[in-house]
């Protein structure tokens, strides 16, 4: 018998002239599901990542049976007294430039007689510690090899409060770069996503620390302090060291974002959920805004993978375009069950990529059901919002409210309509009823639930900076105008024609300075989710088309999803900090291949 | 002060390294090997041949880019900016780095060709112009990532022409940086994918 299954399955990745090497007759490309009757090569599941033309197919993914295991909850990351920590309280400085130079923190200091002075103090401390670890994504696998915050995928999850500072000591535990064979680099900068950082503790792609199991680099201890002062941007100009309260955000996330590697260090499992309250949502949901909270505030992180044989994360690392999985999961888990009880929930969605775009919805087997949407990119809106599905591309988050007291069925999935077959982005095709990745199970009688009912009391949380779109467009055109080109040149990825260079700021912004950015995509085949670190943005036109209230362009943003042929406008503001910052690509395989500029606030 | 000064003036080891036992064994890696990565049989610039992953790259660490000499414009620039990266390495390469050109046009850039214009670049030791069988160099092309999802940029060669994919067979650890990036950039890339091996 010929082993052409044998031959399919062994090589780990492949294209056309393989399968052609393989001397597979049509026939058996049919029964394999590799051609199609018109005698075009299609896609199997597994990474669907370089040219379609010369389909490199990588086996799939061993089996998982669905719904075998409960979905992990994120454990809140517990503060440590600042002596406690590993090496002793912190400085007053930190680490930049690959560990090459040591600065002091820009808004806060440490004075010899042992007290944390400066703008924003640190009122709390934490530290963790990123190792290689095992982690089991199904029951019925073997373990498979992570790199994750205190060997966790996701990491825990920090709930930060404003006017609370903190600072986080990231300890590098990982392998050493000598010994490490594989995918990743042990080496990160950790970014707090949209968080309003000062630049040493923004996780800038060259301010990398090595691991402490290479002794012998630059950083042998391994470690960095970053220090965020969880204050709204604004403060300077209302000079009062509390901000623009308009200006909260809510569902922030941490990963790392160092240069050329962050694709594969992501892929490897460094993510994590860091989620901010204040006096309006309180965590408390008899207080506030009154948003389920405790344990049913539910952050879920959700990431796709391939795996190999022996279960361990496969990454293509001849891919420039962006790679895909076929298994999804939600907290780390492959298609994990979670049991609900019957009463509102606030789940936050988030998307860490590589390179997959979200259109989440609810079905109950039968139907599509509402729920309500209540932020944007982690950003409170201000008002509820009925929806039956939400798009979330790689970075941006969206939180909702889920009503399961009014939710007939006692089985009701999250599901994935969006189809995506290339790291190109979606084409627009929405599944009916799309992937389940997580099923949602009603168990136990009727709990008591203090949060507000938004179908009988109309849900008004924050007003926007500036409510007044009008008033904002005519500032709009007063400010600075830039465009920046997300293209492919030269078979990079690239902005404004150039690629990514860490010694280059191509723009120098003066402080408080506000500007309209353009952001465009003049190519036709690839779709980008463009984020902007620092502070939110506000879309004011697509394509021309100036934002009307009901988009979900509407809102506080820090990730734009560029599609093919758009034009994005966007009013962008720059208070309180000076420093170096980044925009760029966040399908991080573009990010590694150039496609991010710096800029530099002065 | 760099990373190497640093080294060099013995600062690390006065920084007392607190080396922690590895928590889990690293995962086990199977090799590319010459499935992946193939074994075509490529002819340098100097005539010798030898196979790509046997000879060329196993247990090497490399720099690869793809060039073609009837492409004036980009071609050059990358090749003379790589001149410059070669001049920064300096003895590394031939050494613990080597660099490869690969022809777009294995067609019309024979060894001789090839020859020509590595002398017009005064091209140094360690550092091979590469070509061989269209259809054998196009599927390294694509292994090595060189290529674009869209057919018709695909056959566009200029699109291949301006990336470097820097990495460490043994380790199978790969980089992709842009091949016009500043030499001092580039090296810089280069230094942390492939760090220089230290003199204890
Ligand atoms: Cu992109």
């Amino acid at each position: 018998m010929p082993d052409w299954k044998d031959k399919l399955a062994l090589v780990a990745q492949r294209n056309r002239q393989e399968i052609v090497n393989a001397k597979l007759s049509r026939r058996e490309m049919m029964r394999l599901g590799l051609l199609t009757s018109t005698g075009a090569l299609v896609a199997k599941s597994g990474l669907s990542s370089r040219a379609f033309a010369q389909v490199p197919l990588t086996p799939p993914s061993p089996i998982s049976t669905p719904w075998m295991q409960p979905m992990p909850v994120l454990p809140i990351k517990a503060p440590l007294s600042p002596s406690a920590l590993t090496h002793g309280h912190p400085d007053g400085t930190t680490l930049i430039d690959g560990a090459g130079r040591r600065i002091n923190h820009q808004l806060c200091a440490y004075d010899s007689t042992g007290t944390y002075s400066g703008k924003f103090p640190p009122k709390k401390f934490y530290e963790t510690f990123v190792r290689e670890a095992d982690w089991k994504f199904h029951p019925s696998w073997g373990p498979s090899k992570i790199w994750g915050f205190d060997g966790m995928y996701p990491g825990p999850r920090y709930n930060a409060y404003y006017g609370e500072p903190i600072m986080v000591r990231f300890h590098n535990r990982l392998p050493s770069r000598a010994k490490h064979v594989g995918f990743g680099l042990p080496e990160f900068s950790v970014h707090l996503h949209n968080a309003h950082t000062p630049s040493e503790s923004d996780g800038n792609p060259v301010d990398f620390i090595n691991s402490v199991n290479d002794p012998n680099e630059v950083n042998p201890l391994g470690f960095k302090d970053q220090h965020y002062p969880n204050v709204y941007a604004g403060y300077t100009k209302l000079n009062d060291l509390r901000g623009d309260p308009s200006e909260a955000l809510s569902s922030l996330w941490y990963h790392d974002h160092t240069i050329d590697f962050t694709a594969q260090n992501v892929y490897k499992g460094m993510v994590g959920v860091y989620t901010l309250f204040d006096d309006k949502d309180t965590g408390d949901e008899t207080t506030g805004y009154r948003l389920p909270s405790g344990e049913f505030d539910v952050p879920i992180m959700f990431g796709d993978f391939v795996f190999d044989r022996n279960y361990q994360p496969v990454f293509d690392l001849f891919n420039s375009d962006g790679i895909l999985g076929d298994k999804f999961c939600a907290n780390g888990a492959i298609q994990p069950y979670f049991n609900v009880k019957p009463r509102r929930y606030r789940f936050r969605l988030y998307n860490h990529g590589p390179a997959r775009w979200y259109d989440f919805a609810l079905y109950d087997g039968q139907k599509f059901l509402p729920f309500w949407q209540i932020s944007s990119d982690g950003n409170l809106l201000p008002q509820a919002l009925m929806k039956s599905k939400v798009d979330v591309a790689v970075a941006e988050r969206v939180d909702i409210i889920v009503d399961f007291g009014k939710i007939q069925s006692s089985r009701v999935y999250l599901v994935n309509r969006l189809e995506q077959l290339d790291g190109r982005g979606p084409r627009g095709n929405i599944l009916t009823p799309g992937t389940p990745i997580i099923q949602f199970n009603k168990v136990g009688p009727p709990v008591r639930d203090n949060s507000i009912d938004p179908m009988v009391t109309p849900l008004r949380m924050r007003t926007l900076p500036d409510p007044d779109f009008a008033a904002l467009l005519a500032r709009a055109e007063r400010a600075k105008k830039r465009t920046f080109r997300f293209d492919r040149t030269n078979g990079a990825w690239a902005v404004n024609g150039k690629l990514f260079d860490p010694k280059e700021a191509i723009a120098r912004i003066d402080q408080e300075a506000e500007e309209v950015w353009t952001i465009e995509n003049q190519d036709d085949g690839w779709s980008h989710p463009v984020h902007m670190h620092f502070e939110e943005h506000r879309i004011l036109s697509r394509n021309g088309k100036r934002t009307s209230v009901t988009s979900s362009d509407y809102g506080r943003k820090d990730t734009i999803p560029l599609y093919r042929r758009e034009a994005v406008e966007v009013f962008m503001r720059f208070r309180d900090m000076k420093g170096r910052y980044v925009m760029h690509c966040h399908n991080v395989i573009h990010e590694d291949s150039g496609m991010m500029v710096r800029w530099d606030i002065v | 002060m760099n990373r190497r000064a640093f080294v060099k003036a013995g600062l690390a080891a006065a920084a007392a390294p607190l080396a922690l036992p590895l928590t889990a064994q690293t995962a086990t890696f199977t090799s590319r090997g010459a499935n992946y990565f193939t074994d075509a049989v490529v002819t340098t610039h100097e005539g010798r041949q030898a196979r790509f992953y046997t000879d060329l790259l196993k247990n090497r660490r490399v720099i690869i880019n793809f060039v073609f000499v009837g492409c004036t414009d980009i071609c050059d620039s990358v090749t003379q900016n790589l001149v410059a990266v070669q001049e920064l390495l300096g003895d590394r390469v031939g050494r613990d780095i080597f660099m490869y050109s690969i022809s777009l046009l294995p067609d019309f850039d024979t060894p001789e060709v090839l020859k020509d214009y590595a002398e017009r670049f005064a091209v140094k030791p360690g550092w091979s112009f590469l070509t061989g069988q269209p259809a054998e160099i196009d599927l390294l092309r694509w292994r090595l990532g060189f290529a674009d999802i869209d057919p018709e940029r695909d056959a566009n060669i200029f699109e291949h022409a301006a990336m470097l994919r820097i990495g460490e067979e043994r380790l199978d650890r790969w980089a992709m940086a842009a091949a016009l990036l500043a030499p001092e950039s580039l090296v810089g890339t280069i230094n942390r994918v492939l760090p220089p091996p230290r003199a204890l």
